[in-house]
């Protein structure tokens, strides 16, 4: 290897730029996400960083009649997706660290890639959750669409 | 990893909840000498350097038989892109920048089928973080499902993925 090419490997890696004051989280309220939480605060916490807390909402529009009647028909997952946001809220309080929330709508991959562009975060969190049984298997997990997409490094944090 | 896992969500009240504690001791960085695990292993030098963690960096070279991996991890590496005969140098260029940061790193090759080999490998490490480069993108590759989404499936420590997007 010459000398040219040895400068040339070594500045392949060059310095790290170890930013990490912006987390963005996402919870939907699942346990992954809970898990999630944890972490995210946590290393809010230990880089000093700020956090994030999104929770997508995935309703469709008022006109949605059919739509809102599943949804009170299904007001558990109502439940368990404010208790996501909620539970983070405690958690950060708890922990000191410098928060927001924000619910954004539409598809969950994009909108917590759109979310994270916009708050140009240094890493996105999420649970390992998602779809279950076929709907997975036709379209993969959120987390697995949102690590295909995203610029930004993701934790994915299981649930166990 | 992380401490005071509190029990039921639920029934979470303020009073419960815990102040959270992280600790990251060993990172498990796996790595194939493409654009995205060049990123990924200047990520997990600096979260080593950040936690003083130590980092195992390991290159799986894919059994070469088509029937082993339902992946089709073993036609990259047929083609000689980026994988055949790649590693000790991949590992030698890891294990200099870790030299460089003042990290302290060891590196191992294993042979196996790419993503049950990490996992499996993680159970034997025991790492708080896996770290790997994700550069699959579209086509058939991707309905197949990607060697990331594979560790995910096939591990219970966090994964931290690194894309060339």
């Amino acid at each position: 290897m010459g000398r040219q090419d040895e400068v040339r490997a070594r500045s392949d890696f060059s310095e790290v730029d170890f930013k990490m004051k912006r987390l963005l989280l996402a919870t939907d309220g699942s346990v992954p996400a809970i898990m999630a939480t944890k972490y995210a605060i946590a290393l809010a916490k230990v880089f000093n960083a700020s956090l994030k807390i999104i929770f997508v909402d995935t309703s469709e529009d008022e006109h949605d009649y059919s739509r809102n009647i599943v949804m009170l028909d299904t007001p558990k997952e109502m439940r368990q997706s404010t208790a996501g946001v909620s539970i983070a809220k405690i958690y950060a309080d708890k922990n000191k660290v410098n928060y927001n929330i924000e619910v954004v709508k539409g598809n969950v991959a994009k909108a917590i890639i759109k979310a994270a562009a916009n708050y140009e975060a240094d890493l996105i969190i999420i649970g390992n959750t998602g779809r279950t049984g076929l709907k997975r298997l036709a379209l993969g997990s959120v987390s697995e669409a949102v690590v295909k997409d995203s610029a930004i490094p993701v934790l994915v944090i299981k649930g166990s | 990893m992380i401490d005071n896992l509190y029990k039921s969500s639920a029934t979470s009240k303020a009073a419960d909840v815990q102040e959270l504690f992280i600790d990251i001791r060993k990172i498990l960085l796996a790595t194939d000498g493409s654009q995205s695990s060049i990123m990924a292993t200047k990520q997990a030098i600096a979260w080593a350097r950040f936690f003083e963690a130590d980092v195992r960096a390991i290159y799986v070279e894919s059994d070469y038989e088509m029937l082993e991996s339902p992946y089709m991890e073993t036609e990259k590496h047929l083609k000689g892109k980026p994988g055949v005969g790649r590693c000790a140098e991949v590992l030698d260029a890891v294990k200099n920048y870790a030299e460089q940061n003042d990290v302290n790193l060891e590196t191992r090759v294993l042979r196996g089928q790419v993503a049950r080999t990490i996992a499996d490998y993680a159970e034997v490490y025991g790492p708080d973080l896996i770290i790997i480069g994700n550069s699959e993108k579209s086509g058939i590759k991707r309905s197949l499902g990607s060697v990331v989404d594979a560790v995910m499936k096939s591990t219970d420590v966090p994964v931290l993925v690194i894309s060339d997007n």
